[in-house]
């Protein structure tokens, strides 16, 4: 009886050969461009209650951009400290039987409070009674990100989609944008990807493909996949989940 | 998709050491319609609130500041079966404890959810809960009355549908199937689960399968593999050990032990575990190392007994530290303010400190103490005896040492565990060979009469197997053994000759002893669904 090969050593092996301390100095300083918006807004919001103005709909606007930028944040800093947790190892994954429309349906609830910030709309389909084996903290995180992704990008449409294919769910997450740059398309969320220096450290992807790795049936793992067209000719995010 | 819940008819219970917090829970659970909300500030308030009432639905924080974890405190509200299988637990947790909470799994919460979370995510994973609750009450309500054959044919009946639950189904069919001791059924049906995919619990529940049906080589193997999967799966490394243990290799037990004890060091039982491992293993330095961590963090707390004490005592005697051995009863004496049972472990251990510094005298007198507290206490004594003996013998009275360790053998007479523990007293005292004779007599007298019992009713004479069982359980009433025994004779006599009130009330009687004594006891188990069968069988409703 032995266990089938451990994803968890490959995905630590590439970890460890990761220079940390420069990826998070980099992502820091992307956060703290985010929280200088936020605080901006803030003062903002903050200077016309103190005018007493009638505020109603442009305070809405404002609110929800807060929200915006603070859940973007919020989810860069989670995946910062979980790469840091695989990196640090053994993470407990928590692969569940679990129906696939419960993750797109609290996915899509946590993704709707965003979409007042920019005009967008956002769907989910699913085959209904699929489930799967999956984690889902890992999944939310990965496809939170693209949406994030798409939420920068899309035009006005974002839609999830989850089916069978080839004995893998897929998951895939699609916007109506200009789609991924060329060298997104052909290199996005490998390790070699990882910019230290650039404002886009690319480490959304590459976190994405680890909680995509770090699923695993016997010999087959996961893995991310990223194209351009679909069905909203944008970005075109799937997860494969074996 | 989930189905809404009105949740101004649900009760809360927010239990958060953080008042900000327990405030924003608060807002967040008005916001969904909740009305009915209690709050807690700690373990033991929230253990308080439960007792008083019960809730449908508690949201709990894993950490709650100094005391018990969230975890614990779910542990000991289940143990002392204070949620129904209805109500709804949820641990809330921050990222840096969602390791452990994860890894929780044996007794593992609902659900989880991860700090910060939206009101919407909340009312979400609530109803999926509340739906989920639903669909299992009916095999709840069967486990509840303890009627596991019909709650297996509920669990058989809703796989018939493919559903979202279908692991879950297996899941509970198995551990049902643990519970009845029909392990070969458990096995299967864990490898079932494996066979789709690999999952940590199955491979402990195929491993623990394989335990119950004595494969003990095979079953550490599988559950090294759990360990080196899940390294934070600390049952695993409590089964690991059990089942080296089993095996005679009682150092890798201790090996195991200490590693789980490194990455869990507040772990109160297994640190005594450890603690007695080592101390049959003669590392003393282990062994003091356990038991005063054990006493350490027990403090100011109920999980502490005066045999921690006496064990660090006993550590402190092989040692030849004897100042120190009676120092810690004087402290166990003043912990436990001169409790009886304190006075007896209290009496004991000064004996055995003082002869082995040589103070003959002082040795004898609290012997003669300990002796007079030991034949007051009217419950069953359990390790004590075994220290009592040892004073006997060193002060050369083994008339009175024989017999305490032989009613002890004899009230435990197949507990493996309990003999390799005085095999182990008498090494230590250089009476192996004799403590082996004692001990194998012992154990000898109850089964010959227990197969003299099964022979008796063999034969047909179902009366006289039920009298001879019921005399020996007047003799030995600490053994569950005889006790289930005697109420299994009773329940085939009356299947075959009808209902007799008197005989029906003693077993009913013996079955409440075991249930005492040992809950998960599978024969008890097994014996109360018989008993009803048997109630049933003549007209009476149970």
């Amino acid at each position: 009886m032995t266990l089938p090969a451990d994803p968890q050593r490959d995905v630590a092996q590439e970890l460890g050969a990761i220079d940390f301390t420069a990826l998070f100095a980099a992502q820091v300083h992307d956060l703290k461009n985010l929280l200088f918006l936020v605080l901006n807004t803030l003062d903002e919001t903050v200077s016309e209650c103190s005018r007493g103005a009638d505020t109603g709909k442009e305070a809405e606007g404002r609110l929800a951009l807060l929200k915006y930028n603070g859940q973007l944040i919020n989810d860069k800093l989670i995946q910062m400290l979980s790469l840091y947790r695989f990196n640090r190892g053994p993470y407990p994954v928590d692969i569940a039987y679990r129906p696939v429309a419960d993750l797109i349906e609290e996915i899509v609830a946590e993704a709707k409070p965003l979409l007042a910030a920019k005009s967008i709309t956002i769907s989910g389909s699913v085959e209904p009674g699929l489930c799967w084996f999956f984690d889902r903290n890992l999944v939310a995180g990965a496809v939170n990100n693209a949406i994030h992704n798409a939420l920068d990008c899309a035009g006005s449409q974002i839609r999830l989609g989850a089916t069978i294919e080839d004995g893998y769910l897929a998951l895939r997450v699609e916007d109506d944008g200009p789609g991924f740059p060329q060298e997104v398309l052909a290199n996005g969320g490998s390790a070699e990807s990882l910019n230290m220096s650039g404002n886009k450290t690319g480490l959304g992807l590459y976190f994405s493909s680890v909680c995509a790795r770090l699923h695993t049936n016997g010999e087959k793992s996961g893995r991310i996949a990223l194209g351009n067209g679909g069905g909203l000719g944008g970005a075109v995010f799937t997860l494969f989940l074996p | 998709m989930s189905e809404p819940i009105n949740f101004q008819e649900k009760s809360f219970l927010v239990i958060d050491d953080g008042p900000g917090m327990r405030a924003s829970l608060r807002t967040t659970i008005s916001t969904l319609g909740g009305v009915r909300i209690d709050m807690a500030g700690n373990g033991i308030e929230a253990a308080n609130r439960l007792e008083q009432r019960a809730y449908d639905i508690i949201l709990c924080d894993y950490d709650l500041g100094g005391g018990k974890d969230g975890q614990q405190l779910l542990e000991e509200i289940k143990r002392r079966k204070l949620v129904k299988h209805a109500s709804i637990f949820m641990m809330v947790t921050a990222e840096q404890s969602y390791e452990k909470v994860v890894s929780a799994v044996e007794l593992a919460p609902d659900d989880y959810l991860i700090k910060p979370f939206t009101g919407e995510v909340l009312r979400l994973r609530l109803e999926r809960l509340a739906q989920k609750k639903a669909y299992f009450s009916p095999v709840y309500d069967l486990m509840d009355r303890q009627d596991y054959r019909q709650a297996i044919q509920v669990c058989d009946e809703l796989l018939k549908i493919p559903n979202q639950y279908l692991v879950d189904l297996i899941r509970m069919k198995a551990e049902i199937g643990m519970l009845l001791g029909d392990y070969v059924t458990a096995k299967a049906l864990y490898e079932q689960v494996l066979a789709m995919r690999e999952i940590p619990w199955a491979r402990m529940g195929l491993a623990k399968s394989l335990f119950k049906q004595n494969n003990f080589n095979e079953a550490a193997e599988v559950f090294q593999q759990v360990t080196e999967a899940s390294p934070n799966y600390m049952e695993a490394y409590d089964w690991l050990a059990k089942s080296y243990s089993a095996t005679g290799d009682e150092k890798a037990a201790q090996q195991a032990l200490m590693v789980a004890t490194g990455k869990s060091p507040r772990m109160l039982q297994r640190r005594k575990l450890l603690g007695v491992t080592a101390y049959q293993n003669d590392d003393l330095e282990t062994a003091q190392d356990a038991f005063e961590a054990v006493l350490e963090f027990g403090k100011n707390s109920a999980l502490t007994s005066p045999e921690d004490y006496a064990n660090l005592s006993r550590v402190f005697i092989d040692k030849g530290s004897c100042d120190q051995a009676l120092s810690v009863m004087k402290t166990a004496r003043k912990a436990f303010k001169n409790s009886p049972e304190v006075l007896l472990h209290g009496a004991v251990m000064d004996s055995l400190a003082y002869q082995k510094t040589g103070d003959t005298k002082a040795a004898e007198a609290e012997l003669k103490k300990a002796l007079e507290y030991f034949h007051d206490c009217d419950k069953n004594p359990g390790g004590v005896s075994l220290d009592i003996a040892r004073a006997c013998f060193q002060l050369g009275d083994e008339e009175t040492g024989k017999g305490i360790v032989q009613d002890f053998i004899k009230n435990n007479h197949d507990d493996k565990k309990i003999h390799r523990h005085a095999e182990d007293m008498f090494r230590k005292i250089g009476l192996e060979d004799k403590g082996k004779e004692i001990i194998r007599d012992s154990s000898r007298v109850v089964i010959a009469l227990n197969n003299q019992a099964v022979r008796m009713a063999q034969a047909g004479d179902l009366k006289g197997s039920v009298d001879l069982l019921m005399q020996a359980v007047s003799e030995y009433q600490g053994n569950t053994v005889i006790v289930l025994n005697a109420a299994h004779a009773i329940l085939a006599y009356m299947q075959k000759q009808g209902w007799n009130e008197e005989l029906s009330q003693s077993a009913k009687r013996y079955l409440a002893t075991v249930k005492h004594l040992d809950p998960d006891n599978q024969k008890y188990l097994i014996l109360s669904d018989l008993y009803r069968d048997v109630a049933q069988q003549y007209g009476f409703k149970v």
